[in-house]
């Protein structure tokens, strides 16, 4: 049980070392996919058209399939498609496959829990946005997005925890970040010790989580500053 | 729609031409190369993140001796490199693999480059000195796609009077498991290279292990894509010629310290 605990101590400052890594593959596909996953929400309660059926296709197929699976599929199946067209992205790095994955993936979460959000919030609020002249801009920016994003924000924040968790599968397809470090230096010393280190990564993930959870508190009790007094 | 999808495709191509890797003139040369990341002194990354090991300075000599083909490398975790090996993503895997029959179905195999000897690891005080001896003992379970497990196999179905209590396993396993195993007594002999074996020795600092002679081999080759069988070629005749001029000989001494070619043939593994 204990063998191999030291390699707990002189792994931690290695993995602690690709922690700007492994937030990169976390906030690159946050950014993207909230900007996409509005889009995409926009598209799903608006009228339903060709794009809507398309939009609504690509979101079910990627909620429905496991992330790994669509790793795999954007990983070796996006060369095939350029292929015919003579262009070669092989020699992408892996990182870029993970990120266009993931965004797939993610944005179509976020959109669902926008959606949900959107269609949660008192439509009144926005004729009266209307009533005090507000162009469909202003509607947006100052009645619609405060309250959606008020309401989906407990629901992202359960989605951008499991996202980070996530990146930790980037590692197969040879993406390194603390997972990706963690697992060379297991197979440096050919599996010896692989629960410490292991038990390194977990306790650096961890930590990340505990800061992505204390920016979403603070992010809520921004959105609903306005409730203080009612409650 | 389709307006949409010209833009698309132009998009995509402007975001291809950004990255800076559009597709060379003659890739048909182009050899993608990959290799697996968990096996020093064969394949791994140095700690520089470079290729390193026995298996690549093999492939660059052949790179070398193939006017016409350049070989790019890769270096990935060996489930990642077989999957990509098989979609066509990479043309060639190396990874210190055995010649299996499922392996000759899934892939076009090369001719040996090396070979690999399995020796037992055993407990100091146990006498066991080989395959024979381990009649009625257990062998730490090794996973059923390694190729240790298809040549062990094959050895117990040449040996049906001694018997043998090994099962595979259905997931990969860490190979210092296996030892660790023997060490706390829980299996009889674990089933290794001397190199392996000696590796993990060092780092675990087991002092009541021994590491018995060889007890079996078996010729190493890499795995090729099946569409590839310019490539295969092209591979087997750089390996008949390095092997014919002792290139690849000297260079299995400088990293096992030894003829391997030599010993295979002491064996009865070539002729």
């Amino acid at each position: 049980m204990w063998r191999g605990h030291e390699l707990f101590i002189s792994s931690l400052p290695v993995l602690v070392e690709y922690i700007p890594a492994t937030l990169f593959y976390f906030l690159v596909p946050t950014v993207i996919s909230l900007v996409l996953g509005a889009w995409i929400c926009r598209v799903r309660v608006g009228k339903k058209n060709a794009l809507y059926w398309l939009v609504s296709l690509f979101v079910s197929f990627f909620r429905g399939t496991p992330g790994l699976v669509q790793i795999y599929i954007v990983f070796f199946g996006l060369p095939k498609i350029f292929e015919p067209f003579g262009i070669n992205i092989n020699r992408w790095d892996a990182g870029i496959f993970y990120v266009i994955a993931t965004c797939c993936n993610f944005s179509s979460f976020v959109s669902e829990a926008f959606r949900g959000a959107y269609e949660a919030i008192d439509k009144d609020q926005i004729e009266a946005g209307y009533s005090i002249g507000y162009s469909r801009w202003q509607c947006f920016r100052h009645v619609i997005a405060p309250l959606t994003m008020q309401i989906a924000l407990p629901n992202l924040k359960n989605l951008e925890i499991d996202l980070l968790k996530g990146t930790a599968i980037a590692y197969v397809i040879g993406v390194v970040d603390v997972m990706g470090r963690a697992d060379k230096i297991i197979a440096q010393h050919r599996g010896y010790g692989q629960i410490w280190i292991l038990l390194a990564a977990a306790i650096l993930y961890f930590l990340i989580n505990v800061v992505i959870e204390l920016v979403f508190n603070s992010l809520t009790r921004h959105y609903s500053r306005h409730e203080r007094g009612i409650a | 729609m389709k307006k949409n999808l010209t833009a698309t495709m132009a998009l995509i191509a402007a975001a291809t031409a950004a990255f800076g890797m559009t597709a060379s003139a003659d890739d048909a040369k182009t050899a993608e190369i990959v290799l697996e990341a968990e096996n020093a002194p064969y394949t791994y990354e140095d700690d520089n993140g470079e290729p390193a090991g026995y298996e690549y300075e093999v492939l660059k000599l052949i790179d070398d001796y193939l006017d016409d083909w350049t070989f790019n490398y890769t270096v990935l975790d060996y489930e990642t490199a077989l999957a990509g090996t098989t979609s066509g993503k990479y043309d060639l895997d190396s990874g210190c693999k055995f010649r299996t029959p499922a392996r000759e179905e899934a892939f076009l195999v090369s001719n040996p480059y090396n070979y690999f000897f399995m020796n037992l690891v055993v407990k100091n005080d146990s006498g066991i000195k080989s395959l024979e001896d381990m009649d009625g003992k257990s062998i730490a379970p090794i996973v059923a796609t390694d190729g240790r497990a298809v040549a062990l196999a094959d050895w117990m179905e040449k040996h049906p009077d001694i018997k043998l209590d090994f099962e595979t396993l259905a997931a990969s396993g860490a190979m210092a498991d296996e030892i660790t195993s023997v060490e706390d007594g829980v299996y009889d002999a674990a089933y290794l290279s001397a190199e392996q074996a000696n590796a993990i020795l060092e780092e675990t600092g087991y002092d009541d292990l021994t590491i018995t002679d060889r007890v079996d081999g078996r010729d190493t080759d890499f795995l090729i894509n099946k569409d590839q069988t310019e490539l295969q070629e092209a591979v087997n005749k750089a390996i008949d010629a390095l092997t014919e001029d002792g290139t690849l000989s000297k260079l299995t001494e400088e990293f096992f310290g030894e003829d391997n070619f030599e010993v295979a043939k002491e064996l009865g593994l070539r002729d």
